[in-house]
């Protein structure tokens, strides 16, 4: 009997940036543009995906990956705009990995998008260490949160190339500042844009929009 | 919160990696952990160990190494950011900055491992 020491060297978070970097390669050489919408859970994720379809619809080819951990009904609700949606459940995970994406890139007409929207599982934590190969990162947080949901998340923000405040429309009613969360946001990351938005009252909607145009049309 | 996946992946590492070997048991994995993961070592470690029960790694002790976060930064300066001034995760992503220069955001070089540096195997006969 004897023992030995085997060096292994496997980085799990490695193993993930490596096939994230072929998706992004892959899509990069297509030439479509990946936006990884992150955020908690009821942040606005979907609707604001679903207003970017219905805006810029026409203009661009665009798909979408929806993560859940189950259930259809996040993509049920793209599928209504008539655009290529694959569902993403991840059973007990919370968050999409880089693996996950490959797949799913496999079932998409990746050849006829100029958009993909990968909208991620609801949670600020875990995403932030998993990237999918995408162009942008957006995380979206909405006032019901409350002021102090950027800081006690810092790590996404440092991270992210968008940070949006969303359903300022609100702020008032949940008594929240919603001009702290954009100064937070700016604080741990000074390059990411911020914009504050709102549904209702339409409010940032044009900022978000051309924000994936700019995006979009740098890529073409 | 992702800690039993990521420990799953470990162990799969380490079974394959001791049963390649001829292992007849795993006596101790030393693992990289990154500061900046969102990674809890203590429900990592409990993850493991629920996961190897029954099998090669049952008994392994685990290592755990901390990895203190590192900046290079355009300034010429590289190296390990002070952990006197950054007790939590959230204390580095406000404050983080060159300790050279002062400049906001160096490009962090390392603090995200999760690795599986190497293993120590039991074996049935001498080599």
């Amino acid at each position: 009997m004897c023992e030995i020491s085997v060096e292994v060297g496997h980085d799990v978070l490695k193993a993930n940036e490596e096939c994230a970097l072929r998706n992004h390669h892959l899509l990069e050489y297509l030439g479509v543009t990946a936006f990884n919408v992150m955020g908690a859970i009821g942040s606005g994720k979907t609707t604001l995906i679903e207003l970017a379809i219905d805006r810029i619809g026409e203009k661009y080819h665009i798909g979408v990956i929806a993560g859940d951990i189950v259930a259809d009904i996040d993509a049920d609700r793209f599928r209504r705009y008539d655009v290529p949606v694959i569902s993403m459940n991840t059973g007990k995970e919370c968050h999409l990995d880089a693996h996950l994406i490959e797949h799913a890139l496999e079932q998409l007409p990746l050849d006829d998008l100029d958009i993909l929207f990968i909208e991620n599982v609801g949670n600020l934590i875990c995403p932030t260490d998993y990237s999918l190969g995408e162009s942008k990162r957006v995380v979206i947080v909405s006032v019901s949160e409350g002021d102090d949901i950027v800081r006690k998340h810092p790590m996404i923000f440092k991270t992210c190339d968008l940070a949006i405040v969303n359903k300022v429309d609100i702020a008032g009613a949940v008594d929240v500042d919603a001009d702290k969360m954009v100064d937070d946001a700016l604080r741990i990351n000074p390059h990411v844009k911020v914009m504050k938005t709102s549904k209702k009252t339409g409010e940032g909607i044009d900022d978000w929009i051309k924000f994936i145009e700019v995006s979009t049309d740098a890529h073409r | 919160m992702h800690e039993y996946s990521v420990a799953m992946e470990i162990y799969e590492v380490v079974l394959k990696t001791a049963m390649k070997n001829d292992a007849t048991k795993v006596i101790s994995v030393d693992l990289e952990l990154g500061e900046l993961t969102h990674i809890n070592p203590e429900q990592l470690v409990f993850c493991l160990e629920s996961i190897a029960k029954g099998s090669l790694m049952e008994d392994a002790t685990l290592n755990l190494i901390g990895i203190p976060p590192k900046v290079k930064c355009k300034c010429g300066y590289e190296g390990v950011l002070d952990a006197k001034r950054y007790h939590t995760i959230s204390d580095l992503a406000f404050n983080l900055s060159c300790p050279g220069c002062g400049n906001p955001v160096p490009k962090l070089t390392s603090g995200k491992e999760i690795n599986v540096r190497n293993i120590k195997i039991e074996l049935d006969e001498d080599v």
